[in-house]
C-alpha cells in the first residue's frame, strides 16, 4: 500500500475520491459516512481519469506552505481511512496491477459478471458492508448493469413462490391421487405442500430484507447521486 | 343464520363497542389534521408511521369481512380444496412486495393512473385506469355491503328482511361520513385498530381450537376429517370438484385471486401512502407476513370448525359457511368472545369499505376529473370538492346497488372484482414498471380489453343466468361454462398490453424509460432528493 511519501500516482483511486469529497479531515467519521462520502465524489466526477486528474492538479497546487502542509494531512488522512478500512486493495482483479489506479475501468464490459468478485476480493470481514458499498460504487456512473443484475433475483424468487403455487394447484386438479399419498399420519402430499409454500413464502419475505438491505440500498444511493449528476435536466 | 344466545344480548354491546371505534377514530383524526383542505392530506393522510403501523394499516386495509370469515368457512366446508384461495392472497402479497411495492409508490402520487401516467401520455391512461379502478371498487364495495347486512343483521338479532337493508343503509352512510369527513387519516386509523383486533382474535381463536385438541395438529386433522362427513378425502384434493368444468372454475378462480390481490386498487393506494422507498419495503412486509400468519391461522381456524361443530352444523347454518368463525367463536367463547367477533367484523366492513370508497373517490377526481377532463389543470381545492362529491355518489350508489342486490346470489361479485384488478390492472402495472417496450396504446388496450372481456364473460356465464342459483334465475343466456372469467381475460389483459405496445406507431420502441427504469432499481423517484 503506498506510504505518505510516495508519489500521489500511485494512490488508489478511492483515496483520491475521498480526498476530493466533502469531509473535513479534522473530523471522525463512521465508515459508512466515509464510503457514502467516496460515493458521492466519485459519482460527480465524470470518469476515473479525471477524478484523478483533479487528485494530483490539487495536490500540487497549493500556494502556500500552510495549504501545502494541509493538503498533505489531508492525503495522510484519507490514506489511512482507506487503509483502515481495508479499500484500498480495491480494486483488485487476478492478473491485473493493483497499483495502477485507473486499471480497473478498462474493464467495464464486464462489471455485471464479476459483482460479487469483487466485494469477496476486499481485504478483512470487519469491512465488509463498507467494502460492498465501495464495491458498488464503483461502477461507472450511468452504468445499469450492476443494478439490473442485483434486481434480476428478486424477480427470480418471485417468479419461484408464483410457480411452486402453480404447480401445486395443477397436482391437487390433475393428480389428486399423489396428492393423496401419506407422509406423517395425517399429513399427505398435497397438505406438506400447502406447509412447504407457506414455509418458502415467508421465507422469501424474510430474504428480501436482508438482500434489499445489503445490495440494493447502497446502489440505489450511488444510482441516485450519480443520476442526479449525470441528468439535473430531468428533475426538473 | 340461527346463533343461540345471540338474539338482543349481544346486540347492545356490539354496537356500542362499534360506535365507540367510529367515534373515537373519527374524532382522533379530525383533531390530529392540521390541513384539513389539502388533496395530499385527504388522498394521503399521515405519512409519518412507522413501518409497523404501515404495516397493520395495509393489512386492515386487505382483509376483508370475506377474508375473516368466508376463508376459515370455506375450509371448514372443503377441506383441502379451500386451502389454495386461503394462500392466494400471502403468494401475491410476497410477489407485490418483491416486484412491484418500491417501484410503484415512487412512481405514483395517489392513484394507479398517476403511476401510468407518470412515463405513459396522462390523458388517456388516466381515463382508462380511472374507469378500470371505479369499476372494481364499486363491485368490491357493493359485495362487502351485501355481505355486510347478510351476516351482521343476525348477529345483532334482526331476522327480518327489511333489517338487512336498514343495517346495509346504516353502515353505508356511517362509511361515507367516515371518508367525507376523515379522509385517508381516519381510514387509516380505523384499519389500524381492526387490524390489532384481527391479529388478537386471531391467535386467541388459533390458541384455544389447539388447546381442545391437546396441542397436536395431527389430532386436529384426524378429527375435522372424521366430523366432516368426508372422511381422510376431506384431507385430499377433489371433493368439490364434480366434473371437468368446476375444475377449470376452481383454476380461474384461484387464478383471479392469485394475481387480483395484488393488484387490488385500494391496497396499492394504501401502499401508495408510505413516506419512503426503505419503508414502503418494510410495511409491505410487515402486510405480507401478517396476511400470510393469518392465511395459516385461518385453515387452522377451518380445520378447528370443523372438527369441533362439524361440516354439517356449519352449512346447515350457513350453505356456504361464512358464520363458520361465528359458531366457533359462540362455541369457544361464548357470549364474550361472540361480542367481540362480531365488532370485528363490522370494524372490518368499515375499514375496507371506507378505502374502497376513498379510492373510488380519488379515481373520480383524480383520474377522471383531473386527469383526463381538466387534463391536469385543475386546482387543489376544485380537485378536492369533486373528491368529497365522488365520496357520496359512489357511496350512494353502492347502497342502492347493495339494497337492490339483498335477496339476490351475487357471491361472483368479489372473484369478479378480483379477476377485473388481475386482468386490467396489473398487466399495466407491471408492463409500465419492467418493460421497456410498453408505450401507451398498450396501456389502454390492456385496461379496456381486461375489463370488457372480464364484465362480458361474467354476464354470459352461468353466474348471472341459467341456472337456479344465477344472479337472474329464469333466463338462461349462459354460453360461457365458467363462473369466474380469469382464466380467460387474464392471459387476454397481458396479451393486449403486448400486442398494443408493438404495434403502437406513436411511440415505436416503448415509451420513454430511462427514469421509470432508475425508479424500479432504485425503488426511490430522484426527484425526492
Amino acid at each position: 500500500m503506498p506510504s505518505p511519501d510516495s508519489f500521489a500516482e500511485h494512490d488508489p483511486l478511492t483515496v483520491a475520491a475521498l480526498y476530493l469529497s466533502g469531509l473535513d479531515h479534522g473530523q471522525l467519521y463512521s465508515p459508512m459516512e466515509v464510503t457514502r462520502a467516496i460515493s458521492r465524489a466519485y459519482a460527480t466526477s465524470q470518469d476515473p481519469e479525471s477524478l484523478i486528474l483533479r487528485y494530483r492538479q490539487h495536490l500540487v497546487g497549493a500556494r502556500s506552505a500552510a495549504a501545502a502542509e494541509d493538503r498533505r494531512e489531508r492525503r495522510a488522512w484519507a490514506l489511512r481511512m482507506v487503509a483502515d478500512l481495508s479499500l484500498d486493495q480495491w480494486p483488485v482483479f487476478p492478473g491485473r496491477p493493483a497499483s495502477h489506479a485507473s486499471a480497473p475501468f478498462s474493464d467495464r464490459t464486464s462489471s455485471g459478471r464479476t459483482f460479487s468478485d469483487r466485494t469477496s476480493s476486499v481485504g478483512t470481514a470487519a469491512s465488509e458492508p463498507a467494502a460492498a458499498a465501495v464495491a458498488e460504487v464503483f461502477q461507472p456512473a450511468g452504468d445499469l448493469r450492476g443494478p439490473r443484475a442485483a434486481r434480476r433475483r428478486p424477480v427470480l424468487v418471485a417468479i419461484a413462490v408464483l410457480a411452486l403455487y402453480l404447480v401445486n394447484a395443477t397436482l391437487a386438479n390433475e393428480a389428486p391421487g399423489l396428492a393423496a399419498v401419506s407422509v406423517a399420519g395425517p399429513v399427505n402430499i398435497g397438505l406438506a405442500l400447502v406447509l412447504m409454500q407457506l414455509a418458502i413464502t415467508s421465507g422469501a419475505v424474510l430474504w428480501y430484507r436482508r438482500y434489499a438491505a445489503a445490495r440494493l440500498d447502497p446502489l440505489s444511493a450511488h444510482l441516485s447521486s450519480s443520476y442526479e449528476n449525470q441528468h439535473p435536466e430531468r428533475l426538473r | 343464520m340461527n346463533i343461540p344466545q345471540s338474539e338482543s344480548g349481544t346486540a347492545f354491546p356490539v354496537i356500542l363497542i362499534f360506535t365507540l371505534i367510529v367515534v373515537c377514530t373519527l374524532f382522533l383524526s379530525v383533531a390530529s389534521n392540521s390541513d384539513r383542505d389539502s388533496l395530499d392530506e385527504f388522498y394521503l393522510g399521515n405519512r409519518r408511521l412507522s413501518s409497523v403501523g404501515n404495516g397493520l394499516a395495509i393489512f386492515g386495509c386487505y382483509m376483508s369481512a370475506a377474508g375473516l370469515l368466508g376463508n376459515p368457512g370455506l375450509i371448514a366446508l372443503n377441506g383441502y380444496d379451500g386451502i389454495p384461495y386461503v394462500l392466494a392472497p400471502a403468494v401475491a402479497w410476497s410477489v407485490l412486495l418483491l416486484l412491484v411495492a418500491e417501484p410503484y409508490r415512487a412512481m405514483t402520487r395517489f392513484t394507479v393512473g398517476d403511476c401510468l401516467a407518470r412515463r405513459l401520455r396522462p390523458q388517456p391512461t388516466h381515463l382508462a385506469s380511472g374507469i378500470a379502478t371505479l369499476v372494481i371498487s364499486l363491485l368490491y364495495l357493493t359485495a362487502q355491503l351485501v355481505g355486510a347486512g347478510t351476516l351482521a343483521a343476525p348477529v345483532l338479532g334482526m331476522h327480518e328482511p327489511g333489517a338487512q337493508r336498514a343495517i346495509v343503509a346504516f353502515l353505508g352512510l356511517v362509511m361515507i361520513l367516515y371518508v367525507f369527513v376523515g379522509g385517508m387519516r381516519a381510514a387509516t386509523l380505523v384499519q389500524q385498530v381492526k387490524a390489532v383486533l384481527l391479529v388478537g382474535a386471531g391467535l386467541f381463536l388459533v390458541l384455544v381450537v389447539l388447546s381442545r385438541f391437546g396441542w397436536n395438529p395431527g389430532a386436529l386433522l384426524d378429527t375435522a376429517a372424521r366430523h366432516s362427513g368426508f372422511g381422510d378425502a376431506f384431507l385430499r384434493p377433489g371433493i368439490s370438484f364434480h366434473d371437468g368444468t368446476s375444475k377449470l372454475d376452481s383454476l380461474s378462480l384461484q387464478l383471479a385471486f392469485l394475481l387480483g390481490a395484488a393488484a387490488l386498487p385500494h391496497v396499492l393506494m394504501r401502499v401508495g401512502t408510505v413516506s419512503t422507498g426503505p419503508n414502503t419495503r418494510r410495511s409491505v412486509q410487515w402486510a405480507t407476513l401478517l396476511i400470510t400468519s393469518f392465511s395459516a391461522a385461518a385453515t387452522l381456524i377451518g380445520f378447528g370448525a370443523a372438527g369441533l361443530l362439524g361440516s354439517r352444523a356449519i352449512s346447515a347454518d350457513d350453505p356456504s359457511g361464512n358464520t363458520a368463525v361465528v359458531l366457533l367463536a359462540d362455541f369457544l367463547g361464548g357470549p364474550l368472545l361472540l361480542t367481540f367477533v362480531s365488532c370485528l367484523l363490522f370494524a372490518t366492513i368499515v375499514a375496507v369499505a371506507a378505502a374502497l370508497m376513498l379510492t373510488a373517490a380519488a379515481s373520480l377526481a383524480h383520474d377522471i376529473y383531473g386527469g383526463w377532463f381538466k387534463q391536469g389543470t385543475a386546482s387543489e381545492r376544485s380537485e378536492l370538492l369533486v373528491a368529497r362529491i365522488g365520496t357520496v355518489l359512489v357511496g350512494a350508489s353502492a347502497i342502492l346497488l347493495s339494497m337492490c342486490a339483498q335477496d339476490l346470489n351475487v357471491s361472483f361479485l368479489a372473484g369478479l372484482a378480483f379477476a377485473i384488478a388481475a386482468s386490467a390492472v396489473l398487466p399495466t402495472i407491471l408492463f409500465n414498471l419492467w418493460w421497456k417496450g410498453f408505450t401507451t396504446r398498450g396501456a389502454v388496450w390492456s385496461v379496456y380489453g381486461g375489463l370488457l372481456s372480464s364484465l362480458l364473460l361474467v354476464a354470459l356465464s352461468p353466474a348471472v343466468s341459467g341456472n337456479p342459483t344465477a344472479l337472474l334465475p329464469h333466463v338462461d343466456f349462459a354460453v360461457f361454462p365458467l363462473r369466474n372469467p380469469g382464466l380467460v381475460s387474464i392471459p387476454l389483459g397481458f396479451l393486449l398490453g403486448w400486442l398494443g405496445s408493438v404495434f403502437d406507431s406513436r411511440e415505436p420502441g416503448g415509451a420513454e424509460y430511462a427514469q421509470t427504469e432508475i425508479i424500479v432499481l432504485t425503488g426511490a423517484d430522484p426527484k425526492e432528493g
